[in-house]
């Protein structure tokens, strides 16, 4: 269960309105880069991880997977 | 493989724009992809897109017809995503390299649920914008907040929120007060221009947590 000072440890390390400040002052190309190479070296190596651990499963049939859970986390009250 | 997702923004977006000349098909890009933009940054794995083919007059089927000559690769087969999509109004496939996947939303003008009636206000009021170099039709600012709000999961307010406190001396107030009524989601965006500054406490308040 969270507690109060769990949800005060959780508000401080997110620091949102700082990350707000941050994007003002961040030129949008060196946001494309960033986000650019996060994602390729994430979905990549997602789809080597569970290749170990289905090696039958193609590519494709991982990441329809992958989408599949992605939708259940973002919780929300309208589903696709 | 490199700039996987700029790549199939690329393609998308050149599909997109050819259909929209030669059949008059509207679209604009809606959700995650647009965070960088207009929230705060974070990655999103697909890219979310709304089409108004009735204005058109296209059916599903015929515009899946359409989509077939550019290179986009079914999550199943053609036959099976219309048959998803004639209920959903949701069709959802690949890029080329089968990596990104597209949620293309069908725009619904006959659904009255906030969750449809959010398209055809979003449409009338798109922009364009440049993203990862490439000019295409988005939400506007406004409507990415409200259609945020909709939906209402936890990502969903912290992009509402972070989009509020980057841009809220230039948004246009007025409209987000009379959509958000018409919309009922006048609660959430009453919270939003509170001045709270955390998406905890905005999505804890919210659910009565």
């Amino acid at each position: 269960m969270t507690t109060e000072k769990d949800k005060e440890v959780r508000k401080i390390s997110r620091d949102f309105k700082s990350k707000v400040k941050l994007m003002e002052k961040t030129p949008l190309r060196d946001l494309d880069k960033m986000f650019s190479e996060y994602y390729d070296e994430g979905i990549e190596r997602y789809i080597r991880e569970e290749k170990i651990k289905h090696p039958n499963m193609s590519e494709k049939e991982i990441l329809i997977e992958m989408y599949k859970f992605s939708e259940k986390l973002k919780g929300r009250k309208y589903k696709k | 493989m490199k700039d996987i997702l700029p790549k199939a923004l690329n393609q998308l977006i050149s599909a997109l724009e050819d259909i929209e000349k030669k059949f008059g098909i509207k679209y604009y890009l809606v959700g995650g992809i647009l965070a960088n933009i207009y929230s705060i940054f974070r990655i999103t794995q697909d890219i979310d897109f709304v089409v108004d083919i009735n204005s058109q007059n296209i059916d599903i089927k015929q515009y899946i017809s359409i989509l077939r000559t550019y290179n986009f690769v079914p999550m199943q087969d053609w036959e099976q995503a219309e048959i998803v999509a004639s209920e959903t109004k949701i069709l959802q496939y690949f890029d080329q390299s089968e990596r990104v996947k597209f949620d293309n939303y069908i725009l619904d003008k006959f659904d009255r649920s906030k969750y449809k009636r959010i398209g055809p206000i979003s449409l009338k009021k798109r922009v364009k914008e440049t993203l990862f170099g490439i000019e295409c039709w988005v939400a506007s600012k406004e409507d990415f907040i409200l259609s945020k709000l909709v939906f209402g999961g936890w990502q969903d307010f912290s992009d509402a929120l972070g989009c509020w406190l980057r841009f809220k001396d230039y948004l246009d107030l007025t409209y987000l007060e009379n959509t958000s009524r018409d919309l009922e989601i006048y609660k959430e965006y009453k919270l939003l221009k509170s001045g709270i500054e955390d998406p905890d406490e905005y999505f804890n308040i919210l659910k009565g947590l």
